[in-house]
């Protein structure tokens, strides 16, 4: 069963006034239980409009959906959530764990209980040695533990990440994201909104693009980024030995000195080529399936959106 | 247990802010003018009551002067108490609405009603402690002091907390509709400056701009329709005396708040964050 259902959702803000901005448009999608899902798109493409209708902060146009099969907004079900904002402020004469107290409570966890989950997810976070510190001494990095660990708390059975990299040096995010599969191989639904295409490469099941409020591209990072069934062979040695036969058979290819690089259109054709390098005493340096960065893919798919 | 932490953390807000270490420090300090005024002055209570002979309503000498002496205090107090206040709670909403604050306690299984009940009650927690310590204080000074102990002054913390929940609303209000704190206060002052005293008198002020029924009618309408800070100090000094108390100027204010709290909870329960 899906946890997230998102049934032709769009938000307008303000819709009288002449500043009326039409956030989210028509966006329908199901998240499945257990993945990692990433929601990407450029500055204002409505990612964080569309967590914030899922759990009831703001409230859409018109569309429906469910989260854990409650209808949005509901607010029993955010209970069993976890959610990480943008920006998110935490009351700063508060210190860290006195900041996860007071979400605990409001989630309704008993005190001993939530005793020991303060604990569990300071460690989690790694900012045990930071609890006594009051929230205003916080780095940028050391606030998004804590906005993380917070989110943490109630073991939740989804969580949503607003950015959740954002300010954290290379090796906090790379625990962040070692955090984000752990969680997943215990079946926590993730969701995350990011611009950092690399990691979210890295880590996600599936991905869709919002452009504009619009849901213009869905499907695994795999299946986006893979480019037709394109190869690509590189070999050194006697390069002009091959360079008339591969011209004759019309196949692209590149030279930078002792080097050469052939792109071919399948499989078979590859090893039609490998065999032919190979006869002429060549060494192939790497066979492999042609791919696109997520990155590339992103600006390729928002650039023809755009034109 | 949930509406208790959304209380707590409001008081914790208000102490850690310095307007509300300013509204104890200034309480204390005139507390402690009137502790030295009641050590080291001549004033002998005897002396003054010589001569006086029993009043009509009952009240001896003693209690007449002593009540009089306190109801001049309750009155610089109310209105000082009453301004503070509004100054050290205007925050309180607009803070909570803060982007980044708002989502995250949104994101928590906290209904919104309770969350306004929260600021509401933190708020007006705040206040009566403030209040009652002063009155408290105030009172033993006093009665110490004089020798007659009375519970009349005591119960004005009722009046004072009453009069400042009902502007509390109104700060609230505006909270939620425009999240300004500074617009809260202007609006607050003005209407505790200007409006409420010349609705209260309006037989005197507002009646002779014009003789037109219509009109006079509409003057009519508006004060009964908002609160009545300046009757609402004419029943404190009621409670003071032992007099006769009007209570309309109770209900009257307390339907204004009630109205205009389920409005606010109207509008915070379809705003968008
Ligand atoms: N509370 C609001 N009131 C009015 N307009 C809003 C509000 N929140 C967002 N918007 C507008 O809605 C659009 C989508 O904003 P949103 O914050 O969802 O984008 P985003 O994809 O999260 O962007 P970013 O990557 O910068 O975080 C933007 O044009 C923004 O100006
Ligand atoms: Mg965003």
């Amino acid at each position: 069963m899906p946890v997230i259902i998102a049934s032709s959702l769009s938000k307008t803000y303000s819709p009288k006034s002449r500043h009326a901005v039409r956030a989210l448009d028509n966006v329908s999608l199901q998240v499945q239980a257990g993945e990692i899902f990433g929601l990407l798109g450029p500055n204002g493409s409505g990612k964080t409009t569309f967590i914030k209708l899922l759990l009831g902060i703001a409230f859409p146009t018109s569309g429906s959906g469910t989260v854990l099969g409650e209808p949005l907004g509901s607010t029993d079900v955010k209970a069993r959530i976890g959610y990480l904002p943008e920006n998110h402020r935490y009351p700063p004469y508060l210190n860290g764990e006195q900041i996860l107290r007071f979400f605990g409570k409001l989630t309704g966890l008993e005190s001993r209980l939530l005793d020991r989950r303060i604990d569990e997810v300071l460690k989690q976070v790694g900012m045990e040695q930071w609890r006594k510190v009051k929230f205003r001494k916080y780095s940028k990095g050391m606030m998004q533990r804590i906005g993380l660990a917070q989110a943490l708390l109630n073991q939740p059975e989804v969580i949503f990440l607003d950015e959740p990299t954002d300010g954290v040096d290379p090796l906090g995010r790379k625990e962040i994201r070692e955090l984000i599969k752990h969680l997943r191989d215990r079946g926590t639904t993730v969701f995350i909104n990011s611009h950092l295409l690399s990691e979210v490469e890295m880590i996600s099941d599936r991905v869709a693009i919002l452009h504009k409020g619009k849901l213009i591209r869905e499907g695994t990072v795999e299946s986006l980024t893979k480019d037709g069934d394109q190869w690509e062979i590189t070999a050194h040695g006697d390069v002009h030995s091959v360079q008339m036969d591969l011209e004759a058979r019309s196949i692209h290819f590149h030279v930078e000195k002792e080097r050469i690089t052939i792109i071919v259109p399948d499989l078979q054709e590859a090893n039609h080529v490998s065999d032919l390098l190979r006869s002429r005493g060549l060494l192939i340096e790497s066979m492999q399936q042609k791919k696109h960065s997520l990155e590339d893919f992103f600006i390729k798919v928002i650039q023809d959106e755009d034109r | 247990m949930k509406l208790l932490a959304i209380i707590e953390d409001t008081i914790r807000e208000s102490i850690a802010k310095k307007t509300m270490i300013g509204f104890f420090a200034i309480s204390n300090v005139i507390l402690l003018i009137m502790l030295l005024i009641a050590l080291f002055s001549d004033f002998d209570i005897n002396v003054k009551l010589q001569g006086m002979e029993q009043f009509s309503n009952g009240a001896s000498p003693l209690e007449t002067l002593v009540r009089t002496m306190e109801v001049m205090i309750a009155n610089l107090l109310y209105m000082a108490a009453i301004f503070l206040s509004i100054f050290a709670t205007a925050s309180i909403m607009p803070n909570t609405l803060e982007k980044g604050a708002i989502d995250l306690l949104l994101s928590k299984p906290v209904s919104r009603s309770t969350i306004l009940a929260g600021k509401l009650i933190g708020g007006t927690l705040i206040v009566f402690f403030n209040v009652a310590y002063y009155i408290i204080g105030m009172w033993l000074i006093i009665s110490f002091r004089t020798g007659y102990w009375d519970s009349g002054f005591l119960l004005t913390i009722f009046p004072i907390t009453f009069a400042f929940v009902v502007l509390y609303v109104f700060l609230l209000f505006i909270g939620v509709t425009t999240r300004s704190s500074a617009l809260g206060i202007i609006l607050t002052y003005g209407f505790l400056i200007i409006l409420a005293p010349l609705l209260a008198k309006r037989e005197v002020f507002l009646y002779a701009i014009s003789s037109s029924e219509t009109y006079r009618g509409f003057v009519d309408v508006l004060y009964y329709l908002l609160p009545k800070p300046d009757d609402i100090s004419s029943l404190m000094n009621n409670v003071i005396l032992h007099s006769e108390i009007n209570w309309m100027p109770v209900w009257s204010s307390a339907a204004f708040a009630g109205v205009l709290y389920g409005l606010t909870q109207y509008i915070f329960n379809r705003k968008d964050f």
